[in-house]
């Protein structure tokens, strides 16, 4: 009876040692995210991720996020410049002059790594976003590349995302913030009125047609201009958050479709790995703590009762 | 259970100071003990890579997690002596369960502030009101009433009694608190091992390099850490046991 009886006992004990597992299992009332493939750069320093384009080739390197479409003519590349590669010269010359330009150094910096030579600054601006402030910058390459890229500065380090259109004719994506309307709220055609005038400065631009159409992303305000260096000219906007974008073309492909969706693809899934190393150290700190605590309750609660003890048999012996 | 056995539980049965000499198994278990968190240590902090959305912060889950393991297994013990002490009215039963109980708090009150540092970054606050945190902080509040409840009983047998009684019904706060993603699927909390539920926020894969990770401090901190810890504080226990003995004796001459 004895012998039933532990059994029995055991095994409640090894039922109760098995619960967690079972909490763990639980298959209901859950979803599976879709599986979206993404980059991650590899440099434990200056960690990020993007989601992959579908339809892109992707040429990513350790830490340099290169996505290429051959039917586009178009090249995504995300990478992290750390200041230390731009010169202490350079970095001093823009503290004094403008520190927000910082950004727009390490942009600079990074397009004449990819194309190999000095680019032409067309145009360049700040916008803060909710995840915070960007520097904007669109390039001219001597062979008529056009390069839009933004870059954020964290952590010493300049996180860039830029485009690179080498389609005949220009291929812009601005972010824009122009004045609210009466609700509060960003107006896309004022956005697109703002980016027009930001990249073809002097000219005077005036849509021929206006529509709303639906993208995959969402509707946009969609302008069509009249002709602009013998090349169509169109430019689409969309009010999102905190900001109007604004995607410009002036050439012959019809890239608005795809390359907007593709570029914010990126943009918007572009994952900067936080960093809360503080909050490590902070928590590392209480679990040493608390274990101290205990052990330490533990040796002194000891030492002091062996005290006791020795002098409660010395009072004893001498009873 | 066998450093309930290997200890002196009493005067009346193991008058010899000899026995309060730690003995070489528990020496060699701490010393392992500390080894061996200082190798999980190193698999967490060094060995598992960085979370890539989460952020280093996300190395701490490896010492959150086995810590709750951790406490789960000290609160088993009360259990275990709990129901023990009801059957065979042995104070070394009463002991083992007050010791689960110390070690269990501790290790617990690890796993909730780990927890709220973590959630300080990622979910933008300390601490909130979701069901698996509640529970988790009712958990240990039930325990430190435990210890508080305990020291208010002057009668050393009406005080084993209700200790043990409140030990065997605490333990459903630990379960509670396994459980509570069933009941309450809406919470935020993340799970690790299994599907998160759907409203969970912070949570991340368990990758090859996580499970690496994750096992050995799994297996230390639910069974090493608890069960060293536990035998010493047994023995402090047995020593405290003596001394009111010895004091009580003393007193009726």
């Amino acid at each position: 009876m004895t012998y039933f009886r532990n059994i029995l006992f055991s095994t409640a004990l090894l039922l109760l040692f098995v619960l967690p597992t079972l909490a763990q299992d639980d298959g209901e009332d859950t979803t599976t995210p879709p599986v979206v493939p993404y980059f991650n750069a590899e440099n434990p320093r200056t960690l990020f991720n993007v989601p992959i384009p579908f339809g892109w080739a992707d040429m990513s390197e350790a830490n340099q996020a290169h996505f290429v479409n051959g039917d586009l003519q178009a090249e995504i590349y995300t990478l992290v410049l750390d200041a230390a590669e731009i010169s202490e010269a350079t970095k001093q010359t823009i503290d004094a002059l403008a520190p927000d330009q910082f950004g727009l150094q390490g942009i600079q910096t990074v397009v004449e790594q990819i194309a190999a030579e000095t680019p032409t600054l067309r145009f360049w601006s700040l916008v803060t976003l909710s995840n915070g402030d960007w520097t904007e910058a669109i390039y001219q390459l001597a062979d008529g590349t056009d390069v839009t890229a933004f870059a954020q500065v964290r952590e010493q380090a300049i996180y860039v995302l830029a485009y690179f259109n080498r389609a005949p004719g220009d291929f812009l994506m601005l972010i824009k913030q122009p004045e609210k309307n009466a609700q509060g709220r960003y107006e896309p055609q004022d956005g697109i009125a703002a980016a027009m005038t930001d990249v073809f400065f002097g000219e005077t631009l005036t849509p021929e047609t206006t529509d709303t159409v639906a993208l995959s992303n969402g509707d946009w305000q969609y302008n069509l201009y009249p002709p602009l260096n013998d090349l169509p000219l169109a430019a689409i906007g969309q009010a999102r958050g905190d900001a109007v974008y604004v995607v410009i073309e002036n050439g012959d492909e019809d890239l608005i479709n795809t390359a907007n969706k593709v570029f914010f693809t990126v943009f918007f899934g572009w994952f900067v790995t936080p960093y809360n190393d503080p909050y490590l150290y902070l928590a590392l700190s209480a679990v040493a703590i608390i274990m101290i605590a205990l052990i330490a309750s533990i040796i002194l609660r000891y030492r002091n009762l062996r005290k006791d003890l020795a002098l409660i048999e010395r009072l004893k012996q001498e009873a | 259970m066998s450093a309930v056995k290997e200890m002196p539980l009493s005067a009346a049965e193991n008058p010899s100071q000899n026995q309060d000499r730690e003995p070489r198994v528990l020496t060699l278990l701490t010393i392992v003990t500390i080894l061996a968190v200082a190798f999980g240590l190193v698999m967490a902090l060094f060995y598992a890579g960085t979370d890539i959305d989460q952020g280093n912060i996300q190395r701490i889950f490896y010492l959150h997690m086995p810590s709750f393991f951790g406490a789960f297994s000290a609160f088993s013990a009360s259990v275990v002596g709990g129901v023990m002490y009801l059957r065979t009215r042995k104070v070394k039963w009463d002991t083992l369960a007050l010791a689960g109980v110390e070690v269990g708090l501790a290790l617990s009150l690890v796993n909730l502030i780990t927890g709220a540092i973590w959630a300080r970054p990622i979910w933008n606050t300390w601490w909130t009101w979701d069901a698996r945190l509640t529970s988790a902080a009712v958990m240990v509040l039930t325990y430190a009433a435990y210890l508080m409840l305990r020291n208010g009983i002057e009668n050393g047998e009406t005080r084993r009694r209700f200790a043990s009684i409140y030990s065997i019904l605490a333990i459903a706060t630990v379960i509670l608190t396994l459980m509570i993603i069933r009941i309450v699927p809406e919470t935020i909390h993340p799970v690790i091992i299994g599907p998160s539920p759907q409203n969970a926020e912070g949570t991340f894969e368990a990758t090859s390099g996580v499970v690496l990770a994750l096992l050995p401090n799994l297996l230390i901190w639910f069974t090493l850490v608890p069960f060293t810890l536990v035998w010493h504080r047994i023995r402090l226990q047995n020593v405290v046991e003596r001394v009111e003995s010895l004091k009580a004796e003393l007193l009726s001459q």
